[in-house]
């Protein structure tokens, strides 16, 4: 039975990381009551096995580690992936337009949801708490060009999910104001 | 560089991702000034990771959370340091049991399982002891009990009614000294070996009791005196025969 960290350690590392954490643990499950049991979670499974943290600015990683496994082992349970295939998805050869709008966060994680976690969990890390290539290859323990792969396919899903179909409906308003201003 | 390197490296080249040596990003960004379309390429690469990593960004984080995290990490450490004494207390049961076990098992084997005694062999050791010379007998006799020295010459072993033992010396309670207890005829002499250097130089030969003697025998330089305590008139039925006879 390890000896839990000190109360004083585990509090600093609550105060440094619980709020991106909390995002973390939000755009992998998809849900805020998830994302704060997740995030309990993480921190008690953190105090337990403090000890196997040697080096304490190796603490964000560690944590996000610790965060995913229990997402993985709760996914794993509940067996609802999502299935969405990226077969038809290419890379980002086509033209972006010009201005891009807001994206909808909602909308977002709608599209995240329907990603499988392989591909959900770099793409949020890569845009999310400035986790290079290789620390998503460590955190995800896959090689870098993998990783790098997955990137380019989940950027594009979310690409053609969220900024071209915005892209279409904010082309499709101009055009209508276009149309009925001569009206 | 060309256009293709240029957009291979476009990948490596995030703000955060710090995965280009300054050398190749300098390189790239002097393609980029240069290339209209590598430069469209990726501006336009470089604002959807604005747009994407804004919209990831914006998650709401629940109000008391962190209170939340610390209160449930404080019921945790609880749960840990029950667990830890329920632990410990069975440890300490499990070795209570044990030790109550070993020591019924070693009462049992002291009990029942004591190896059974020959008496012929117990005679046979007794005939071969009693060959040996009684003096040579006694020496080794108080050797094993921590005593090693000459016996006075003033003795006969012979007349031994059994083998030294450490017993108290009257007067002295608490002070254990060796002691030889003589026989013969209805006579007993009890002899006690006190240490020379505790007899004071001037003590009397001889002392009478109201109804015992303490007679000490003539020192031959030996490590300890040689204390006779008796009833009789003299001490010649314990001389050796042949200083007996003389």
């Amino acid at each position: 039975m390890a000896k839990p960290g000190s109360p004083q350690a585990i509090q600093r590392l609550v105060e440094d990381f619980y709020v991106p954490l909390y995002r973390y643990a939000y755009r992998l499950s998809g849900s805020s009551t998830d994302a704060e049991d997740l995030t309990q979670e993480a921190f008690c499974k953190a105090q337990q096995h403090f000890g196997q943290l040697r080096d304490a600015s190796r603490a964000k990683p560690w944590l996000f580690s610790i965060l995913r496994n229990a997402y993985l082992h709760r996914a794993r349970a509940d067996r609802q992936q999502p299935c969405v295939s990226l077969e038809g998805i290419g890379d980002l050869a086509e033209p972006l337009p010009a201005q891009l709008p807001d994206l909808d966060p909602e909308r977002l994680q709608q599209a995240l949801n329907d990603l499988p976690e392989l591909f959900r969990t770099p793409i949020i890390l890569y845009y999310f708490e400035d986790f290079g290539y290789r620390e998503i290859a460590e955190q995800m323990d896959l090689p870098m060009g993998t990783v790098m792969s997955r990137l380019a396919r989940a950027k594009a899903f979310l690409r053609s999910r969220l900024v071209d179909a915005e892209a279409h409906a904010l082309a499709n308003g101009r055009v209508l104001r276009r149309a009925t201003d001569g009206l | 560089m060309d256009c293709k390197t240029a957009r291979l490296l476009l990948d490596f080249a995030r703000p955060l991702a710090r995965e280009l040596e300054a050398e190749e990003a300098a390189d790239l960004e002097r393609h980029l000034d240069h290339c209209p379309d590598c430069h469209s390429r990726a501006s336009a690469e470089r604002q959807l990771d604005v747009c994407l990593g804004k919209a990831m960004r914006q998650v709401d984080v629940p109000a008391g959370l962190r209170e939340q995290v610390l209160a449930r990490l404080e019921t945790a450490r609880g749960d840990w340091h029950r667990q830890r004494f329920a632990h410990v207390a069975r440890l300490c049961a499990a070795a209570a049991a044990l030790l109550m076990l070993s020591w019924a098992g070693w009462y049992w084997v002291r009990e029942y399982l004591v190896a059974s005694i020959d008496t012929q062999r117990v005679a046979n050791a007794v005939s071969n002891d009693a060959t040996e010379d009684p003096r040579i007998r006694t020496e080794k006799a108080l050797k094993d009990l921590g005593f090693e020295t000459p016996l006075s010459p003033y003795l006969d072993y012979s007349l031994l009614a059994g083998p030294p033992a450490l017993t108290e010396l009257p007067g002295y309670p608490g002070r254990k000294v060796p002691m030889l207890v003589f026989a013969r005829n209805g006579r007993v002499a009890r002899v006690y070996l006190i240490a020379e250097k505790a007899i004071p130089k001037d003590a009397p030969e001889l002392t009478q009791g109201s109804s015992f003697k303490a007679e000490l025998l003539p020192s031959e330089g030996e490590r300890y005196r040689f204390l006779v305590i008796h009833d009789g008139d003299n001490l010649n039925w314990l001389l050796p025969p042949v200083q007996r006879a003389a």
